[in-house]
């Protein structure tokens, strides 16, 4: 009986761990919400990364996020410190971090990318170009 | 030029890694005392007594003073690359007082006459650890970010603790 438990317990951790992998660097569309000129550069396709100080792998993400905007003029990178923006945290129901936003130049937020992804995925997620699941502002709410 | 504050990631992982090995030892070793009568000499308690000492241990002098910790900045640390970047320690630091907690609720309930509370602790000390050390999840520090968010920190944040930080690779920390 041990041993069968002892499996069945590392079994199920694996698919909990696989499960919260899976989620890692899924890019959600958004429309119908918006965001204040506060958190983003007018004009340009924002990259909104939102941060925690204890965030290990919100550092490491930043300098590929920080490259893409350096190489393009039409998008600019922007990191928020969830503890420090709490409000705005909550109001975009920002659970774990990193959590980063694109921000289309108007103010409107097109897709949120949660944990870690390659470059592409934030590259494709800035042109609109990658399959996406689609979240209507009913389910984020509009600040 | 300043050395990077923080702790190396890599450490609190390694610990994570052989805390889960000693959890399934111990959820092996324990099962059997599920259903017989309450023993303190029992390896399987005994066990988890230690175990959480060492929550205890990490808790209450941070993550950088655990065994693990310890082992892990003289023996492994040197011969590694300098990682990426560095952490914050007060994540890691909730998650050893998170692992006591659910330790020694286990330890607790089987003097209080619960056997089965040894092997079921142990399971759910052992997911915790496992998630960290496979995956990199580390639900201590989810569990900390809720309470951060709030601006309770338990004294863990206190000014000048060292916030996350991207390291240059030609640093050596």
């Amino acid at each position: 009986m041990e041993y069968g438990i002892v499996a069945a317990l590392l079994v199920v951790s694996t698919l909990l761990g696989l499960v919260w992998k899976s989620r890692q660097g899924n890019v959600v569309a958004q429309s119908g919400s918006t965001i204040s000129l506060d958190f983003r550069e007018a004009g340009k396709t924002t990259i909104l990364q939102f941060t925690t100080p204890m965030c290990g792998p919100c550092a490491q993400l930043k300098p590929r996020l920080e490259k893409i905007a350096n190489f393009r003029t039409d998008v600019a990178y922007r990191d928020i410190d969830a503890v420090e923006h709490l409000d705005l945290a909550n109001r975009l129901s920002i659970r774990s971090t990193p959590t980063t936003l694109i921000v289309s130049p108007d103010g409107e937020i097109r897709a949120r990318i949660n944990g870690i992804a390659p470059a592409e995925t934030f590259i494709n997620a800035i042109e609109g170009t990658i399959p996406t699941r689609s979240v209507t502002a009913t389910e984020e709410t509009v600040i | 030029m300043n050395k990077p504050t923080g702790i190396d990631p890599r450490g609190p992982r390694f610990g994570a890694s052989i805390t889960a090995v000693l959890l399934l030892v111990d959820v092996f070793i324990s099962i059997p005392l599920a259903t017989a009568p309450i023993d303190t000499e029992a390896p399987g308690y005994v066990l988890l007594v230690v175990l959480s000492a060492i929550f205890l241990w990490g808790a209450v002098g941070g993550i950088q003073q655990s065994p693990y910790a310890l082992f892990f900045a003289k023996f492994i640390r040197p011969r590694l690359k300098a990682p990426t970047f560095v952490e914050s320690p007060a994540g890691p630091t909730f998650s050893q007082a998170v692992g006591f907690i659910v330790t020694i609720t286990g330890v607790l309930l089987y003097l209080a006459g619960i056997p089965a509370a040894v092997p079921v602790a142990a399971a759910f000390a052992f997911v915790a650890a496992f998630l960290n050390s496979v995956f990199g999840y580390c639900l201590g520090c989810e569990i900390y970010l809720l309470f951060a968010k709030r601006g309770i920190t338990f004294g863990l944040e206190k000014p000048g603790t060292p916030r996350t930080t991207r390291v240059g690779s030609d640093h050596n920390i």
